[in-house]
C-alpha cells in the first residue's frame, strides 16, 4: 500500500512539474540619435510689393495683413528676429535715399509696428524668453508710409532677413 | 502426504496429455494401450509480438535576438524629424517550442534614458510591428503579446519585428537609449 501511494504521489508531482508554464526572455537595447535641428523657412510672402500709385495711399499708407507667413521648425527652444540687410532701399530716386525704417513691421499676432532697422529686433520670442521647441508659423504684418519725403520710381528695393536662433 | 502429491502429479500428467492429444487432432484409429503416439502440432499461423518503447520529451521554449539594427534611428536631418523613421526587420529573433507560444514585448522603463534631461522622451515614441504586419503599436512598460491572445504554432523558426519612430520637435537632440525585453511563454 505504502508502494501505491509513492507511485501515485510521483506520477503527481511530475505531471505538476511537466506542465507549469515556461518562459524565456531576451532583451535588446534600442539607440536613437537625435540632431539638433533649427529650420526657418519663408512659406509665402518672398516678393512684397507696395505700390504708392496715387495720393490717398501716400496720405495713409499701405498695410499688408499676413503679408508673410514663416515656418519654423526647430528641436531646441528659439526665437526669430528680423533685420534689414541695409541702412536704405537700394535703387529709387538717388537724391532721396529711403531709409529701412521706413517699413514698420511686428509679429500678426499682436504687437506694435516697429521700424525696420540693420540691428536684429524680436519678431518672435527673445533670447530671454524662448518659443517652446516643435514646428510653429508666424506670421508678419507690414506697413509702409513713406509720405512725399521720397522721390517717385518704381525700384526701390529692401531685402529683409529674418533669423531663427536658439541663443 | 507424498502420495497425494504423487497422485495429483500423476493426474496432472494424465491431464495434459489429454489435452495434448485432443489438440494433435489425431486420425481415429484405434491405438493399443502401451503404444507411444506422436504427432506434429502445427505452427501458429501469424505472429504479433510486441515490445513497448518509452520516451520522454522534455518541454523546450527559447528564444534568441540574433540581429538588431540600432544605428537606422538617426534623426540627423529636417527630413527625417519631419517624417519619422521606419526600420524595417530592425529585430530578427530565433524561437524554438514544442508548445504553442506567445511572446510579449516590454520597455525596460516608461522613458528613454540619455538624450535632452529637459524633454524626456517616451518609450510609446517608439513603436513596433511584426514584420510585413505594418500595424504599428507604441511600446509600453506592460508586457504585450506581439500577436494578441493567438499561440502561435509550436516549432522553430524565425520571425522580425520593425520599428518606427516620429518624434517630430518635441525631443532636445542628444543620444537617447531604451532597453527591451522579449518574452516566450507558453501559457
Amino acid at each position: 500500500m505504502k508502494k501505491l501511494i509513492l507511485v501515485t504521489l510521483s506520477i503527481v508531482l511530475f505531471y505538476a512539474a511537466t506542465s507549469k508554464a515556461q518562459t524565456k526572455t531576451a532583451t535588446g537595447t534600442f539607440a536613437v540619435k537625435i540632431s539638433e535641428i533649427i529650420d526657418l523657412t519663408v512659406s509665402s510672402g518672398n516678393a512684397l510689393t507696395f505700390d504708392f500709385n496715387d495720393m490717398s495711399k501716400l496720405d495713409n499708407g499701405i498695410e499688408q495683413l499676413n503679408a508673410v507667413t514663416l515656418t519654423s521648425k526647430s528641436n531646441q527652444p528659439w526665437f526669430v528676429s528680423v533685420k534689414a540687410n541695409a541702412a536704405n532701399f537700394t535703387g529709387g530716386d538717388v537724391t532721396t535715399p529711403m531709409p529701412a525704417s521706413v517699413i514698420k513691421f511686428k509679429n500678426a499676432d499682436g504687437g506694435t509696428y516697429l521700424p525696420l532697422s540693420t540691428t536684429d529686433a524680436a519678431l518672435s520670442g527673445t533670447a530671454g524668453s524662448k518659443n517652446p521647441r516643435g514646428t510653429s508659423t508666424i506670421k508678419v504684418d507690414y506697413r509702409l508710409d513713406p509720405g512725399y519725403a521720397y522721390g517717385p520710381a518704381s525700384d526701390y528695393a529692401m531685402t529683409i532677413t529674418y533669423t531663427i536662433s536658439k541663443l | 502426504m507424498k502420495k497425494i502429491l504423487l497422485s495429483t502429479s500423476i493426474f496432472a500428467l494424465i491431464t495434459i496429455g489429454l489435452v495434448s492429444t485432443a489438440k494433435a487432432q489425431i486420425p481415429a484409429t484405434r491405438v493399443p494401450l502401451g503404444t507411444v503416439v506422436s504427432a506434429a502440432v502445427p505452427a501458429t499461423p501469424t505472429a504479433a509480438p510486441t515490445s513497448t518503447v518509452t520516451t520522454s520529451i522534455v518541454e523546450v521554449l527559447d528564444l534568441a535576438v540574433t540581429s538588431q539594427t540600432t544605428s537606422n534611428f538617426d534623426f540627423s536631418n529636417i527630413t527625417t524629424l519631419d517624417k519619422g523613421i521606419t526600420n524595417t526587420n530592425a529585430v530578427d529573433f530565433m524561437f524554438r517550442s514544442n508548445k504553442p507560444w506567445f511572446v510579449s514585448i516590454k520597455a525596460d522603463g516608461a522613458n528613454f534614458t540619455g538624450g535632452d534631461a529637459s524633454t524626456p522622451m517616451p518609450a510609446t515614441t517608439l513603436q513596433y510591428s511584426f514584420t510585413g504586419v505594418n500595424t504599428f503599436t507604441p511600446l509600453t512598460e506592460t508586457a504585450t503579446f506581439l500577436g494578441g491572445s493567438t499561440a502561435q504554432a509550436r516549432g522553430a523558426g524565425t520571425f522580425s519585428l520593425d520599428y518606427k519612430m516620429n518624434p517630430g520637435y518635441n525631443y532636445g537632440p542628444g543620444n537617447y537609449s531604451l532597453g527591451i525585453t522579449y518574452t516566450i511563454t507558453n501559457q
